[in-house]
């Protein structure tokens, strides 16, 4: 833990400067924060949106809604975790609309094979993808949420509690819970 | 690896491979495209609703309290007054405000940390020239700040300091003051609107003072954005503003960071009242001074991102050494701390922890070098030593809005872990 401090402090002061700009109307910071962020941003979108067709919107959606902000924007946290709790919670609110609207996952369109990738590599990516989202769409959506943020967005605990709200412990135990949960839904489906 | 090990191994292969079916270069484009507009949206209207956005911001400058709470007193006078179901009329208050020359504040705030009697004159703004200004007097420092010249004067006595700024915040924050008392008459524009939308839990109460048998109303409210509670006194004769407390916390709890315990109104105040001396032998800060630290520390933090820490720490302790007395060497010292630990000379990192402490002594700013102080410490297996450091970082922070935050909750885990032990 006390290595993660250190190593996180020049991120939130270079945030903390970027913010400045931003909130000073600076296009380019706006261009930063955004080519720092979207590699974690789209991987989280990926994991929690069950329409592959609705990552982007997603991303689209919580970029627009931040650039909104420009001007009075206050961090609390850090940036990435701000952003990263945005993604969450847009995806499950269209996820939501998906189910509202009798709109049933289909797997086969969260599958859509790279042109950058041999075919062979990109059949195994589209077919271990459509395990895994399989398998996380079975998770309550708070589990999926923690476990999705936690693994590939690498936010702490403590701050995901901080941004969402909830106990430490709370969302600790959404972790275990969601993860044993996974354990238990792909074991047969993959080579665990 | 365990399987939990394998799953998020898994995650990761899985979902961080490049966006599959994403044309990514069009995505930016859109994303980008979209989000600038917001923003340019967002900027044009922020600057329509300039006033309510400085408001914002000076509510959340601690360096400029005083000028916000004697403002803040002056508004709530008018605020006091402004519903007509009391006793008072809104156009006496008018009349009452018209006169307003100048007043004097005199009372205790909290200067990083420590409570001190302080005395402000403000002189009211104008109405045709650009003239006005403040003084501040407290045993620690003095500062005055003139419109005239757009200039900053902080004298502090006891180091013999004088550091004079230009068109900095302060002056910016006073500025605005003055442009909304322009607003005919005398703060009763668009601040009262302001103040109106932008406090919170307002209750005003008509008692009786038990002293003097006099009726006096006491108003509260609070600001919540920026954690910030009010009260105030106002003598229902004279329409004045007798007495005002602002706390940094909701309750109005523990002790007020401003307490105006005197509000005296139209003084002979002389002409040159608030202009500035240098004092004899002072060393003198300018803002050149300031603006070269800033571009130093700039590329020092871009060294360190650079993982350049040898040649970061150069620069981090060139800042601290041009300007020592300035805040930002403060942080540079800290830093020259971390970067001697991530060169490995862990007992220099101490040193110059402990350095750092002598130099400043007990105040806000430290927290966080207490708090590496007692990790340097505890990873040196000197666990007496880091649990005084991280106390002291606990109590170099008391009163703070947010214990959660860092260094303060991790100073906690760390008390507990030694103590566990």
């Amino acid at each position: 833990m006390s290595t993660q401090l250190i190593k996180g402090r020049p991120v939130l002061i270079e945030d903390k400067l970027l913010i400045r700009r931003f909130n000073a109307g600076d296009m380019d910071a706006l261009r930063r924060i955004y080519e720092r962020y979207k590699p974690e941003l789209l991987s989280v979108a990926k994991a929690l949106v069950n329409d592959t067709a609705a990552v982007e919107d997603v991303l689209h959606d919580v970029f627009v809604r931040f650039a909104s902000q420009a001007g009075r924007f206050q961090l609390k946290g850090s940036l990435k975790g701000y952003l990263a709790i945005c993604v969450a919670n847009r995806a499950r609110n269209v996820n939501r609309m998906d189910r509202q609207n009798g709109r049933e996952t289909s797997l086969e369109a969260t599958v859509a094979p790279s042109g950058r990738s041999e075919p062979s590599h990109a059949a195994d990516l589209a077919e271990q993808r459509q395990i895994m989202t399989c398998a996380l769409t079975q998770l309550p959506q708070e589990q999926r949420q923690v476990v999705v943020l936690h693994v590939l967005s690498s936010l702490r605990f403590r701050e995901i509690a901080q941004q969402t709200g909830e106990s430490v412990n709370t969302i600790q135990s959404r972790y275990r819970y969601g993860l044993a949960k996974l354990q238990s839904l792909l074991n047969g489906e993959v080579n665990l | 690896m365990n399987q939990a090990e394998k799953i998020k191994k898994l995650l990761c292969s899985t979902f961080r491979e490049p966006a599959d079916g994403i044309d990514s270069m069009v995505m930016d484009e859109r994303i980008l495209s979209d989000a600038s507009t917001s923003m340019k949206q967002a900027i044009a209207a922020s600057q329509r609703i300039y006033p309510i956005a400085k408001w914002r911001k000076i509510m959340r400058t601690r360096t400029v309290k005083l000028t916000t709470a004697a403002a803040v007193l002056l508004a709530a006078f008018v605020l006091a007054t402004w519903d007509r179901s009391t006793a008072w009329s809104f156009e006496q208050t008018i009349a009452a405000i018209k006169q307003l020359k100048n007043l004097q504040i005199a009372g205790k705030m909290n200067y990083w940390s420590e409570i001190v009697d302080f005395n402000c004159w403000i002189c009211c703004p104008d109405q045709e020239s650009e003239s006005g200004a403040m003084r501040l007097e407290c045993e620690k420092v003095t500062m005055i700040a003139r419109l005239q010249d757009e200039t900053v004067y902080f004298y502090w006595p006891r180091e013999n300091i004088v550091m004079i700024t230009k068109q900095g915040r302060d002056i910016e924050d006073l500025k605005f003051w003055y442009q909304a008392a322009r607003m005919s008459p005398w703060l009763t524009g668009k601040i009262v609107d302001t103040l109106r939308l932008f406090t919170d839990d307002w209750k005003q109460t008509v008692v009786t003072d038990p002293a003097s048998g006099k009726e006096q109303v006491h108003v509260t409210c609070s600001y919540k954005p920026s954690n910030t509670s009010i009260s105030f006194i106002v003598d229902t004769e004279t329409n004045l503003i007798e007495r005002g407390k602002m706390w940094m916390n909701l309750q109005q709890a523990g002790e007020p960071q401003f307490d105006a315990q005197t509000v005296i109104y139209n003084q002979d105040i002389p002409d040159d009242f608030f202009e500035f001396q240098i004092p004899p032998g002072a060393t003198v800060i300018t803002q050149e001074d300031i603006d070269q630290c800033r571009v130093l520390f700039k590329k020092a933090e871009d060294l360190f991102g650079q993982k350049k820490y040898a040649e970061a720490l150069d620069v981090y302790r060139q800042v601290h050494d041009k300007s020592p007395h300035l805040n930002i060497a403060v942080e540079a010292k800290m830093m020259v701390g971390i970067c001697h630990r991530r060169l490995g000379e862990y007992d220099k990192e101490i040193e110059t922890y402990q350095a750092a402490i002598a130099q400043y002594s007990l105040r806000k700013g430290l927290g966080w070098i207490y708090f590496y102080l007692g990790r340097a410490y505890m990873d040196k297996g000197q666990n007496d030593k880091a649990l005084e450091a991280f106390e002291n970082c606990l109590i170099s922070n008391e009163g703070v809005s947010e214990p959660d935050r860092f260094p303060l909750k991790d100073a906690h885990e760390y008390i507990a872990k030694i103590e566990g032990h």
